[in-house]
């Protein structure tokens, strides 16, 4: 995997886990579609979203740094599976947390129901892995650009000697 | 004394000592003035408590197993009391089949006091059958009818067989994991509870002012120990069971205990409260009626050593909890019906616990715990209270009552099985003139997806000459031919009056938190009851062959 493929794939992924579970906590509380009351899903809404605003400021604050553009061509570091597979993980964990919160309260409610606490602690198991995974890798690849920095500038004494 | 100062000051910033001082003594002094109520008050932790329910069994084998102990005394008890003869025998084989009540009324906490689950007595039955598998068909043919009743969802899960003299238990899978359910359920709210001081919730602060002298009044006897403020009140129907546990008194807190439990007992009536439907969190009644009973409190004893004063039931149970003490005393907040004058005209028949004196000096004194139910309230409506029935030109006028009241019982039942409120009848043993229905745990057909509603409603009937506010204590004794309403108070009841009530919770979860709804949502329902209740009246006046005028219905027969 390039490196400029794994930012694009993180950053893609929180911005769009970001926007669709937040609009869905915010928008579809006491609906079908959201089965738990509003106080609820906003508790949800605060479980969730903090953290994965966090690594989008981490995200868009490297892009604004960006003087150059990025080599194409340079190796991630990171195993694929290491960048991929605990983000879908999450991602699959919410989809199915959200089904069977459907499921279990369609009708006159189903056994295998989850009630909004047990669905909030899924969130917080989903934040939780990625708080030991992904949150790291987005540091490291996140982090200061590689381009001219302050190591490239001159400094103030080779300024002063000039 | 230290422990608690530390959790009652408050966290002073950088201050300065003197002022810290300052502050300190001057808490100090609040708080052995006892205004600040933090000593008070500890907080009460279950560990120190005697009676509180023992955790039930938790594998399947050990709830059959205990439900079979259960049935078993069950039918060793009622076969003792020849009264109750509650499984009659069969010809030829002494076969009796009963279909029992539903399992979470088995699970029943040390401190209720009921002898037998009313199921085994209100289903037992003789079913006409000549073997076992016969009676049993029977049994289940029985219970069937009962549409709506919990039991026969199971389909009649549990069958207990008597022959002869040999209880056989037939007792299925369903049954016991639904008994399993509600003892884990049991547990958990146990856990759960809240824990209050019964001495330190009376309060003889809001003295009641009687007309005329002031009233010492003593407890009923035989003395009944439970929550008197049970069946109407608020709390129980909208927050959780209530019930008591014991804390033991230590021996230098006892004088203070028994001078406190004195001057309760002299104060006479105090704490006087209406208890009623429109005892609510936000009343958003309709027709708001009148309030059912005005109540007041008073402390009392059993003399001292007069313990044939109490109900046996309650000797029991104290002598089960207690078995190595001898109870010489038993201390307990009694309640009674007052006018609005706070004039008493009648005792409660439930006495609520507040202290126990044993012979060998130790005390324990009564801790009300009061099971989490909804966490939140509910709310409590009450969409329709009127006049229905005018029957003064109806004759006889004892047929005219009971066939008027028979009618609209029926009707009732009718509009309040079928969607959309499509609750079930509460089949369990009421008051005379009532009728119940619940809805629980199940969607919400009136204001639809994704709400799970919790409901219960009372409809509650009464004749009289005119709406007499005082009707509890009179007319309400007459129903189904319960009375001959010939005693003192008789008058010549020529009006049927009709109370409705709803307690409403609801959750956008089947497992959330059943909470109040909003007022949108208790508009839709106080409509569509309120159109009901007029359909079953409109209904039942068309049996009676009478005419509806301005919402009563007018029977003129001779």
């Amino acid at each position: 995997m390039k490196l400029h493929e794994a930012r694009r794939w993180l950053a893609v992924y929180f911005l769009l886990l970001t926007a669709i579970t937040g609009g869905y906590l915010l928008l579809f509380g006491e609906s079908p579609l959201l089965p738990m009351s509003k106080d609820e899903a906003k508790a949800g809404f605060q479980i969730l979203i903090p953290v994965l605003i966090g690594q989008i400021a981490v995200i868009f604050q490297w892009v604004s740094r960006l003087q150059e553009q990025e080599d194409l061509a340079e190796l991630s570091p990171l195993p694929t599976w290491s960048v991929k597979l605990p983000a879908v993980i999450v991602a699959v964990l919410i989809i199915f947390g959200v089904a069977v919160l459907v499921i279990g309260n369609s009708g006159s409610g189903q056994p295998i129901g989850l009630s909004p606490e047990g669905f909030n602690g899924l969130l917080t198991f989903a934040v939780s892995i990625l708080n030991a995974s992904t949150i790291f890798l987005v540091a490291r690849l996140f982090g200061t650009p590689k381009q001219a920095t302050l190591q490239d500038a001159p400094s103030a004494q080779d300024a002063a000697r000039r | 004394m230290s422990e608690c100062f530390r959790d009652c000051r408050r966290q002073s910033s950088t201050g300065a000592l003197l002022q810290r001082l300052v502050l300190l003594r001057l808490l100090s002094w609040l708080l052995l003035a006892g205004m600040v109520p933090c000593h008070a008050q500890q907080a009460i932790r279950p560990d120190q408590l005697v009676g509180l329910p023992k955790l039930p069994p938790l594998t399947k084998e050990l709830a059959a197993a205990e439900m079979r102990r259960f049935y078993l005394g069950v039918f060793d008890e009622l076969a003792a009391n020849a009264k109750l003869r509650p499984f009659e025998s069969l010809p030829g084989e002494k076969v009796a089949v009963a279909c029992l009540t539903r399992p979470q009324d088995l699970i029943t906490p040390p401190w209720v006091t009921s002898p037998v689950p009313w199921g085994v007595l209100k289903w037992s039955r003789n079913y006409g059958a000549s073997n076992v598998d016969a009676a049993r068909q029977g049994a289940v043919a029985y219970c069937e009818a009962y549409k709506g009743a919990d039991v026969i969802k199971g389909n009649c899960t549990c069958i207990p067989v008597l022959e002869g003299n040999d209880a056989r238990l037939v007792i299925d899978d369903a049954y016991v994991e639904k008994y399993l359910a509600t003892a884990t359920e049991l547990a958990k709210k146990t856990t759960q509870a809240s824990y209050t001081d019964v001495i330190d919730t009376e309060s003889e602060g809001s003295k009641s002012r009687v007309d005329g002298p002031s009233v010492l009044l003593n407890l009923k006897h035989p003395i009944q120990l439970g929550n008197p403020d049970g069946d109407r009140d608020y709390a129980e129907a909208c927050q959780g069971r209530v019930g008591y546990a014991w804390l033991p008194v230590e021996v230098n807190r006892q004088v203070e205990l028994s001078r406190r439990l004195v001057q309760l007992q002299d104060s006479g009536l105090y704490g006087c409260y209406t208890i009623s439907v429109n005892t609510t969190l936000e009343p958003r009644s309709v027709a708001a009626g009148k309030a059912a009973e005005r109540r007041c409190r008073f402390t009392s004893s059993s003399p001292s050593g007069e313990l044939p004063l109490l109900e046996p039931k309650t000797k029991e149970y104290l002598s089960k909890l207690f078995p190595s003490e001898k109870v010489k005393r038993v201390w307990g907040g009694g309640v009674v019906e007052v006018d609005d004058r706070n004039v008493p005209f009648g005792t409660h028949k439930l006495t609520s616990p507040l202290y126990v004196e044993m012979e060998s000096g130790k005390g324990f004194r009564a801790v009300m715990v009061m099971e989490p139910e909804n966490g939140i309230g509910c709310y409590v409506g009450k969409p329709f209270s009127n006049l229905v029935f005018d029957l003064a030109k109806c004759e006889p006028r004892r047929t005219c009552e009971i066939d008027a009241e028979t009618a609209l019982f029926q009707e009732l039942e009718n509009q309040f099985t079928s969607p959309p409120i499509a609750a079930s009848r509460i089949l369990g043993s009421l008051p005379p003139g009532e009728i119940r229905f619940e809805r629980l745990y199940k969607p919400s057909l009136i204001i639809g997806a994704p709400f799970f509603e919790m409901s219960t409603y009372m409809a509650k009937f009464w004749s009289a000459d005119s709406d007499n506010p005082l009707y509890s204590a009179y007319e309400r004794s007459s129903f189904k031919g319960i009375s001959t309403g010939a005693g003192k108070f008789a008058t010549p009841r020529i009006k049927i009056f009709l109370e409705f009530t709803h307690f409403f919770t609801r959750s956008a979860n089947v497992r959330g938190v059943y909470s109040e709804p909003d007022d949108a949502q208790a508009n839709k329902y106080s409509e569509v009851i309120g159109d009901k209740v007029a359909q079953a009246i409109s209904s039942a006046c068309s049996i009676m062959g009478g005419t509806m005028k301005d919402r009563i219905c007018v029977v003129e027969r001779k």
